[in-house]
């Protein structure tokens, strides 16, 4: 596939044109977010400091892991697709949606362990900005988990053909960007 | 072929990944703390965003202003937390 | 116009323009009692004035919406209308209710009114833009279900569409919405937090649905691009309209009482409300660009194009202007707020109001696309009138607005209200001029119904 992309100019992104405007908007709500925790930082350095401390950096990481293989299998889907091969590619989108499923499992349980800790937006503004942002993503998650399994339905009616696979890869941009803001998210909010 | 060349291209990339978030995680629990380790850990997590971007996202066969948005919404990203966090 | 069920939008239309012409000369009025505090005092006092100003704005945009509903969704449905008849009489129903309310109000005192209405039944009344008695309040949503229910079985029987479907997203949510209306909490920061559901929620959620949904009727209708196209873009629109807009609520929760991350969230939400206004722009320029043919109305390519621009402005670019919290605690309830106000109304609502009626009348009234071209010459004429006049209106109130927040309220040495009030006056003249002139433009676009009757259709160039 790699090689037939090179040989022709390609001029828009995969997928249709009106996710990548969408992703756009996403992404400046999610960068704006990002840049407000990190100015606000500035001036509350050190409460920043103590409370990402009492934040679970394991669960994070296999987060991480858990979104970043998601993202893997979806694009696994994608180029099973071009190849031809429909039955592989619904069983990578079923695996991508189970990796999905581990983030939302564990991202459910650190939620549940703040809510047991009696911690809410208005606890400091280091929780105010962390609960927001990971709860921002977390729904956005669940709504990629949705298209996923949309896309999964489709793949096993053999909806998506070499020629016209426009939909699967919408919804594929779509799933990437979440998995890049959380990329980002995980260090800024967890470890820096 | 070209199936098969692409996959392994996107595993190679995967494993990559995989490797940057195990270094990422390594630096939080090493407990070591400074403003030249916060960045390298926030210069790690652009590279990630890239590789998304580029092979992920597959924008890296675009020709053109299409190829650009992540890239660019990761530099200015880059620029604003680097302004912030050496303030 | 393909189903004769299409017919009963005619009353709506006629009745929503009506009560606009009523609506600015009470803004005309009220306009004038900024600068001559007195004038037609006590007949009109302002209080009764501006209640009456604002609220036959909502009712008659309820009707061009009802109406626009009644043309569209016949038509997109390939469907003739569930029940013309439920129609007619929801038309007579809502037509009294908002004329007994609206002499009500300029009628007997505010508290006497309650009092015949038996409000302490159910107290509902006293809050801005809200201010209708309850009965009336239950006959609004008894119009509304009944409206809702016509449209929502020809919808089921019809062809089913994109857009027919985010338009019936929209009045639903307009109905739901509304009914916090009834919900009047003694605690006042609770009251003030649900009272924004309506008020918030109406114009920069779910209207922003029917706004998308009409803009995307119109421009289908008049540049024959591919449903396609348009429909994914009402889908990516809607979509950050509704992300924006609802978290963006809380850009009306800052000083209320309501915990302080709501500074947050209202400020970073309600800084990206813009976006879905941005894209209907790009939107509606690239549809037209993309046209695979002429229409003959211009007047309604026109409006529509001129409704996705100053929507953007008006709401999008002057909401930003004083949505972050750390400015608009300086600027809260100031005349920046009205400016906003004014043209984010007028924008988005009121000139998608009147692209469609503007669309559609013609055929109503027997045409097969659109009027004669003096008729035409003469809408346009009001168009650019009215929407150079909101312009200024708007620019003088920032104006006042700016000079306002820094007499009152940054500066070292701080004026009382009255005092500043004094010092902008000036500028209360000019937008009563530039209101003037919208004036005019509105009874322009009345005119324009009447001219060229009896002339020939606007043809295309060959």
């Amino acid at each position: 596939m790699k090689m037939n992309k090179l040989t022709k100019v390609i001029k828009y992104p995969p997928g249709d044109l009106a996710i990548w405007i969408f992703i756009m908007a996403e992404l400046l709500v999610f960068g704006l977010f990002f840049a407000t925790y990190a100015v606000t930082r500035i001036d509350n350095i050190e409460l920043f400091e103590q409370y990402q401390q009492t934040l679970d950096t394991t669960a994070a990481l296999w987060n991480t892991l858990a979104l970043i293989s998601s993202s893997y299998f979806v694009i696994r889907s994608v180029l099973a697709v071009n190849a031809n091969q429909q039955p592989q590619a619904y069983r990578f989108m079923l695996l991508a949606m189970l990796a999905g499923l581990v983030f939302v499992v564990i991202k459910t349980n650190e939620f549940a362990v703040h809510m047991d800790h009696g911690i809410t937006l208005s606890t400091n503004t280091f929780y105010m900005f962390y609960l927001s942002l990971a709860f921002f993503h977390y729904l956005h998650v669940i709504l990629g988990m949705i298209v996923l399994l949309v896309l999964a339905r489709n793949l096993k009616r053999g909806q998506y053909t070499v020629t016209d696979s426009s939909g699967l890869e919408s919804g594929a941009s779509y799933w990437h960007m979440v998995d890049l803001v959380w990329l980002i998210l995980f260090p800024l909010v967890y470890v820096m | 072929m070209n199936a098969n060349k692409s996959t392994i291209w996107v595993t190679i990339i995967y494993t990559l990944l995989v490797i940057l978030t195990l270094v990422t995680y390594q630096i939080g629990e090493s407990g070591l703390r400074s403003l030249d380790i916060s960045l390298m850990v926030f210069a790690i997590a652009i590279a990630k965003g890239a590789l998304i971007s580029e092979y992920f996202m597959q924008l890296h066969w675009v020709k053109g202003i299409w190829r650009l948005p992540i890239l660019i919404w990761l530099l200015l990203l880059s620029i604003t937390i680097y302004i912030a966090f050496t303030a | 116009m393909k189903y004769t069920s299409q017919m009963v939008a005619k009353p709506y239309f006629i009745a929503a323009i009506g009560l606009f012409v009523a609506q600015i000369l009470f803004g005309v009025i009220m306009g004038m009692q900024y600068v001559v505090g007195d004038f037609l005092f006590p007949e009109i006092p302002f209080n009764v004035a501006r209640m009456v100003h604002t609220n036959l704005l909502i009712v008659w945009l309820l009707f061009g919406f009802m109406g626009a509903a009644y043309y569209m969704v016949p038509d997109e449905a390939e469907a003739e209308l569930h029940s013309p008849l439920l129609a007619k009489v929801m038309f007579w129903i809502f037509l009294a209710a908002g004329a007994v309310t609206i002499l009500g109000y300029l009628l007997v005192p505010y508290a006497t009114l309650a009092e015949i209405t038996m409000n302490d039944l159910l107290p509902t009344m006293g809050r801005e833009f809200l201010e209708q008695p309850t009965i009336i309040k239950i006959g609004i949503v008894v119009v509304a279900l009944a409206f809702l229910y016509n449209i929502g079985m020809t919808i089921l029987k019809g062809r089913k569409t994109v857009i027919n479907l985010v338009l019936l997203i929209g009045l639903v949510g307009l109905a739901v919405f509304f009914l916090f209306a009834f919900y009047n909490p003694d605690n006042i920061v609770l009251d003030k937090m649900f009272w924004w559901f309506v008020v918030h929620l109406w114009v920069e959620g779910v209207w922003e649905l029917i706004l998308g949904s009409l803009l995307a009727y119109v421009l289908i209708k008049t540049t024959g691009v591919d449903r396609e196209v348009i429909e994914k873009w009402l889908y990516v629109i809607i979509a950050m309209a509704l992300i924006t807009g609802l978290i963006g609520t809380g850009h009306h929760f800052f000083w209320i009482g309501t915990p302080g991350y709501w500074q947050w969230w209202g400020s970073i939400f309600s800084a990206m409300e813009p976006i879905p206004f941005f894209m209907m722009t790009i939107f509606a320029f690239n549809m037209v660009n993309k046209r695979r043919r002429q229409h003959p109305n211009k007047a309604a390519v026109l409006w529509a194009l001129g409704c996705s621009v100053m929507a953007f402005l008006g709401a999008g670019v002057w909401g930003f202007l004083h949505t972050l919290s750390f400015v608009n605690y300086y600027t809260h309830g100031s005349q920046i707020t009205a400016a906003h106000g004014h043209m984010a109304f007028y924008g988005a609502y009121v000139m998608i109001v009147l692209a469609i009626i503007s669309y559609a009348m013609p055929m109503l009234n027997g045409r097969k696309v659109a009027n004669s071209m003096s008729s035409q010459v003469v809408e346009m004429w009001s168009f650019w009138l009215m929407t150079i006049s909101m312009v200024f209106i708007t620019l003088f109130l920032t104006a006042a607005g700016i000079v306002q927040v820094y007499l009152q309220r940054m500066s070292d040495d701080p004026l009382p209200f009255m005092v500043v009030q004094d010092k902008i006056e000036m500028f209360y003249w000019m937008r009563e001029g530039a209101g003037l002139v919208f004036l005019i433009g509105l009874i322009l676009y009345v005119i324009s119904f009447f001219v060229g009757r009896d002339q020939p259709e606007a043809q295309l160039p060959k």
